[in-house]
């Protein structure tokens, strides 16, 4: 061996056995795990933040079957139990709430596998730029964390949040934000997206409106009706917002609605129908669910498994400094369930139950973009995106100042729907005709 | 062989020789490294949505540097571009040129070697001292300079595939995870002028096309090194084109102006479910090849330049003061965003007065200096 290839030699051992470790040495067993983040405003001009913080070894003892005690069950979590502890600092930023966390708690909390950042709605009402600052520039924080507001306080949400059939509330966060993106009742932004939406000249963010639900049991049988109709149709069941959510049992915290912002305030809240709505109308609209009234017995609703046929065409027209979009949207649909006698899939009923669908969808449509864009300012259907692309620079696209114009767009809205498969039948349930009707 | 006939052939090319694939795969990544760092980003500062034609015009310009070396090269058979330049110019403004060489060499790798060092510091290991980063990745540049082109090639043809597959993959999921449909919209982005302007200026962009000149004598036939440049910036220019798309459509202005490191930040993004995410510790993998590779052929090439300046056979014996000063000279931005600012306007914007300028002067002397001795003999 040459004296070179020696030297060498000696260099690749020293260098294997020192940069494995160096400086960075953190080992999981010295960290914990954050799964959630709240922000609520502090007493004093500054933040309250929330760390929700995963307790392995409780986690360990339940996914185990460890919660039989008071649970249903191998993975079944007990009410007692829950795998995960809630810290609240208060502090001017998240990366000094995080160094104060050091001075109570052993391990050192660890952001890197948070799922979701709830921000509270007085921080929301304020702005939540000075949050975001942290959350896109410190390493721990990942983009793709998803973003959503609490209606009231952040930290009483996270308190809240105890899953009954997952011993990991990261994965539970997980499991809501994959089945929301099908249903399109919730917006799925992650601080990537709500961050370049926030940025985007006149474009509107928006986030998951989450809510600890206040239905008492009292109210459930006679309850405020969210949506007072005047036909006897039974209400449509997605116009409840987060927190107002007719049920019982199930995990205390509910997802339903957006939070829209103009700028980085928020400016009003979507219920889980326009939310599907502003999906249908800006694309990007998966198999859902949707009960749309009965067009011939208004006192009942058929449910539709709707879908995208096609992406919605956005055709816009600038006439100085007006802009004007004719919206097109294709959807269709499978039949889920006729609760009537009538048959649908008959050619003339499919007919009328497509116009009657296409109807409903222009009018809510209208309804949506009126609220979000005439009344808010708040462009969440990338018509600015498309925008600019009339423009032959970004000087001349800035100047344009499309934030301040958005409220002054008019807008058409022109359904394409079809029915395409009428479900596993092809008929409406029959019964027998009572004894009096024969 | 004389001493005289190998300073001519560049101090290396004796023993070495290197094929077209190798010689692509290390253009390639010594090109198109810079994808890496900061350079998506500058770009975008540049030309706002149109930050993808900034970068192609300049691709487009690029080449002619390459066919000012090629003429001279043919000028001076079998000789590298150091070794015709000095036959052109003369002993004396010949060394004057050839240090105008190592000056761009020597300033890209220290320039790129602190971008490299300081991001490993910033993205994954933030308690590690960037003297310590630096040095450890210097380590593997010396090593690699140090065994030659030949090893260069080999290894560069051995990893530029998964480079080029893993960045494609990266781009594609970015892509895939989120983008901005009109992100390249208005299309002159700043404004045609401005486009147009710093198209023209960043013309430097595959000024280390450079390298092709110092190697030149290593490849066995004139045509191969011929074919090895085309495929070089063929490559070269789809890689950095495409880099700069893939980070406009994840990235729409004006946040692409913003991102400190752009394509790590395209890998964090990615998310496909719950199993495919976290994708940036494949990119890191990528990302420290390529800085090692491309900071060795900049180590090389400067320690070739120094070797025919002072007339000395063995350029190996170069790399170890030559790496102290690069690793002194890393050390001199007083922080990341001076090093990116130097790289951007100073090499990026002064460049194309090496690797496009100085080529086609030296060509220029050759000719009138071969003319004149015609003249002179016929008289």
């Amino acid at each position: 061996m040459t004296p070179a290839k020696f030297l060498y030699g000696v260099i690749l051992v020293v260098v294997a056995a020192l940069t494995p470790g160096c400086w960075d040495r953190r080992e999981p067993e010295n960290l914990a795990w954050v799964a959630a983040i709240g922000v609520d405003k502090g007493p004093q001009n500054d933040y309250l933040f929330t760390f929700q913080v995963l307790a392995p070894r409780a986690l360990a003892g339940q996914s185990s079957g460890g919660s039989g005690s008071s649970g249903g069950g191998p993975g079944i979590v007990g009410k007692e139990q829950r795998g995960f502890e809630v810290y609240a600092v208060e502090a001017p930023d998240v990366v000094s709430a995080l160094a104060i966390t050091d001075g109570f708690i052993g391990r050192r909390l660890s952001l890197l596998h948070a799922k979701m950042l709830i921000i509270g709605e007085d921080v929301a009402q304020e702005g939540v730029t000075p949050v975001l600052a942290a959350a896109t520039r410190f390493q721990e924080f990942r983009r793709t964390m998803v973003v959503a507001i609490s209606r009231g306080s952040a930290h009483d949400l996270i308190e809240h949040v105890h899953p009954r059939l997952e011993a990991d509330p990261a994965f539970w966060y997980e499991l809501m934000n994959l089945w929301q993106k099908e249903t399109s009742l919730v917006p799925v932004h992650r601080i990537h997206d709500f961050v370049i939406n926030l940025e985007q000249p006149g474009l509107g963010a928006s986030a998951a409106l989450v809510g600890i639900n206040q239905i008492t049991p009292e109210e459930l049988k006679q309850g405020e009706d969210p949506m007072p109709t005047d036909r006897g149709m039974p209400p449509s069941p997605g116009m409840a917002l987060a927190g107002k959510l007719k049920r019982t049992g199930g995990d205390p915290v509910d997802f339903a609605g957006t939070a829209v912002f103009r700028g980085d305030r928020l400016a009003g809240f979507l219920t889980p129908e326009e939310t599907r709505l502003t999906r249908a109308l800006r694309g990007g609209f998966m198999r859902t669910p949707w009960s749309i009234e009965d067009p011939l017995d208004p006192s009942k609703r058929l449910v539709l498994m709707v879908r995208e046929h096609r992406s919605p065409r956005k055709q816009i027209r600038r006439q100085g400094g007006r802009v004007h979009i004719d919206f097109r949207v294709f959807l269709e649909a499978d039949i889920a369930s006729i609760p009537s006698t009538l048959n649908y899939t008959a050619p003339n009923k499919r007919s009328l139950l497509e116009r009657s669908v296409e109807e409903f969808v222009e009018r809510e449509g209208r309804n949506v973009l009126r609220r979000t864009l005439n009344e808010w300012g708040a462009d969440l259907f990338r018509i600015g995106n498309q925008l600019q692309g009339t423009f032959a620079t970004n000087t001349e696209w800035m100047a344009f100042e499309w934030g301040q114009r958005v409220k002054e767009a008019t807008f058409t809205v022109d359904v394409q729907f079809r029915v395409r498969r009428h479900g596993l039948t092809t008929k409406p349930a029959q019964h027998p005709p009572e004894e009096d009707e024969r | 062989m004389g001493i005289a006939a190998q300073m001519r052939k560049g101090t290396d090319m004796i023993q070495h020789n290197v094929g077209v694939s190798g010689a692509v795969a290390m253009g390639v990544i010594f090109i198109a490294a810079k994808v890496f760092l900061a350079f998506p980003r500058t770009m975008a500062e540049l030309g706002a949505q149109a930050a993808w034609l900034i970068v192609l015009i300049a691709c487009l310009v690029s080449p002619i540097g390459w066919w000012g070396i090629r003429a001279l090269l043919r000028q001076h058979p079998g000789s590298s571009l150091l070794g015709a330049t000095e036959a052109a110019l003369g002993p004396v403004l010949g060394s004057v040129a050839n240090l105008m060489y190592f000056t761009f060499f020597f300033f890209t790798t220290f320039i790129v070697l602190r971008q490299f060092g300081a991001n490993i510091v910033a993205t994954v290991m933030p308690r590690t001292p960037v003297e310590a980063s630096i040095f450890v990745l210097l380590l593997g540049i010396a090593y690699l300079a140090y065994l030659g082109m030949e090893a260069i090639c080999r290894v560069s043809w051995l990893f530029g595939p998964f480079m080029l597959i893993g960045l494609a993959a990266l781009l594609a999921g970015g892509y895939y995870t989120r983008h901005e449909t009109n992100a390249l919209m208005p299309f002159w982005g700043s404004g045609m002028g401005v486009v147009l302007g710093w198209g023209l200026v960043k013309s430097s962009l595959l000024g280390e096309l450079l390298i092709f000149g110092i190697i030149a004598p290593a490849f066995r036939k004139a045509d191969n090194l011929n074919r090895a440049v085309t495929w070089t910036i063929i490559i070269s220019a789809t890689v950095t084109v495409l880099s700069v798309i893939a980070y406009t459509f994840a990235f729409p202005h004006p946040a692409s102006t913003a991102i400190g490191f752009p394509l790590l930040e395209v890998s964090r993004i990615i998310i496909g479910g719950r199993w495919l995410q976290r994708l940036e510790s494949v990119f890191l993998i990528i990302w420290v090849f390529s800085a090692v590779i491309k900071l060795g052929v900049g180590l090389y090439g400067a320690a070739q330049c120094v070797a025919q300046v002072i007339g000395y056979p063995n350029y190996r014996h170069l790399l170890f003061p030559l790496a102290i000063l690069i690793y002194s000279c890393s050390l001199i931005p007083s922080n990341l965003t001076q090093a990116v600012s130097w790289d951007a306007e100073i090499l990026r914007n002064y460049g194309w007065t090496v690797s496009i300028l100085l080529p086609w002067v030296t060509w220029l002397a050759s000719e009138l200096r071969g003319k004149g001795g015609e003249r002179h003999d016929a008289s």
